[in-house]
């Protein structure tokens, strides 16, 4: 089982697109997979670095790590974002903003996890 | 597609703001929707470059949290005094007073009175304001108030605000503060390309070299700007050379010129009061550049100069230690 997180431009979900930032993206969508790829779950979050004056990637990861996610989807990641992302062992995927999360999913699946 | 280009510098005072405006400017007269975006809200003067005196729109910015006393509740213990870490807590005659801009609202003395009088609420910390110049297109600034803390978050508040106005092809030049800050940070996350300006000076070189490692970590096609050539044209070459090696498109030099400071006191861009001088002809020169290669070529300039891959900028992160 793996967990994806997308960075979302609007209001998450498979029809959403990837937002233009990770760190202050307003939601993540996350989706949940079987060993064969299948779709378990699929769950937007608020992203509490959205709304963060200073720190937004720290708060953002902090958010997916007590979510338990493998892999983080953006178009970018910043400073902070990245080092942290390394230190809690998700991969940090880029792929371009404004493409539509269900797009960006298959792509992961494909490249990232071999399926 | 919305083309966002970040101007930065990392050091103050080598010409983002003289090239943001004439890049906005250039832009706008050749017929694209243009939008300029002053993110520098600790010193914001883009507007007094394009001589912009009143805006549309003023809205207080909301962010910072100052502590207060209900001084019914006060019983002068003196303990938030104590445990202030940031001493905005002073015994002025007989009661206890925050010093509102010294206050950054961390909660440690609400969470100390042992009367529970003391409550923290939020504050303005600056006004975001939009108009349009008399030349035609809209900015977008920032303001902060004296002693609040320049964010992300409202650098990200003023851009979404140029987005909002953005139309399929809209092009929004970023005048970017010095630094590398959370607001520089800001204002290059989510862009698609930076410029980035320095002069010959070995300071200069040495913030560039900063602002571009950011520029790096979010993936994004960099030109570079030499100001003031002529002061040190050996050492420009230095910088010229690290920009052959970096990846980093060369955009051309403007030469030291009076002229800059005399258009500035005028409120006027450069290249509108002094169209003949040396500085205003090769900064048209650059924003004729941008325009072909990197507004009309955009595909074929971002995979000729996207940094082939990001190189995190590491922060040094302190563990506890383990017992």
């Amino acid at each position: 089982m793996v967990k994806i997180a997308f960075a979302s431009m609007n209001g998450g979900g498979l029809e959403d697109v990837i937002a233009d930032r990770f760190g202050r993206a307003p939601v993540f969508t996350i989706v949940e997979l079987d060993e064969q790829g299948n779709i378990l779950n699929v769950k937007v979050i608020e992203n509490p670095g959205a709304s963060a004056s200073s720190g937004a990637g720290v708060k953002s990861v902090q958010a997916l790590v007590n979510e338990g996610v493998d892999i983080a989807v953006g178009p970018n990641f910043g400073p902070n974002a990245q080092v942290i992302l390394e230190e809690m062992n998700i991969k940090a995927v880029r792929i371009p903003a404004g493409t539509k999360i269900a797009d960006a999913l298959e792509k992961v699946k494909k490249e990232v996890l071999g399926l | 597609m919305v083309l966002e280009i970040a101007v930065a510098s990392g050091k103050g005072g080598v010409g983002k703001s003289t090239v943001s405006s004439t890049l906005a400017l250039y832009l706008h007269r050749r017929g694209y929707h243009t939008i300029a975006v002053d993110a520098d809200a600790d010193a914001p003067n883009l507007h007094l470059i394009y001589g912009l005196t009143s805006w549309e729109h003023e809205e207080e910015y909301i962010e910072a949290w100052v502590a207060e006393i209900n001084y019914d509740k006060c019983t002068n213990c003196g303990v938030c005094a104590e445990v202030c870490p940031y001493e905005a807590v002073r015994l002025i005659g007989d009661k206890y007073v925050i010093n509102k801009v010294v206050c950054e609202g961390c909660l440690t003395c609400t969470l100390a009175c042992p009367e529970k009088a003391i409550r923290r609420h939020r504050v303005a910390s600056g006004k975001i304001r939009w108009g349009k110049t008399s030349y035609g297109f809209p900015l977008v600034s920032a303001r902060l108030y004296v002693g609040r803390p320049n964010t992300g978050k409202l650098v990200t508040e003023v851009k979404n605000k140029a987005k909002d106005w953005s139309k399929e092809d809209t092009i929004i030049i970023v005048d970017s503060a010095a630094g590398i800050g959370c607001q520089v940070i800001s204002s290059l996350a989510g862009a698609n390309a930076a410029i980035l300006v320095a002069e010959p000076t070995p300071a200069s070189f040495s913030d560039l070299k900063r602002v571009h490692m950011i520029a790096k970590q979010f993936v994004l096609p960099s030109g570079l700007v030499i100001n003031k050539y002529d002061i040190n044209p050996e050492y420009a070459e230095k910088i010229i050379e690290y920009a052959r090696e970096e990846g980093i498109d060369f955009l051309g030099t403007i030469p030291y010129d009076d002229n800059v400071p005399k258009a500035m006191a005028q409120m006027k861009p450069l290249v509108e009061l002094y169209p003949e001088s040396p500085a205003s002809k090769a900064l048209l020169e650059i924003a004729h550049r941008v325009e072909e290669r990197i507004i009309r070529n955009w595909k074929q300039w971002f995979s000729q100069y996207k940094p082939k891959k990001p190189v995190p900028y590491k922060p040094i992160i302190l563990k506890p230690k383990t017992l």
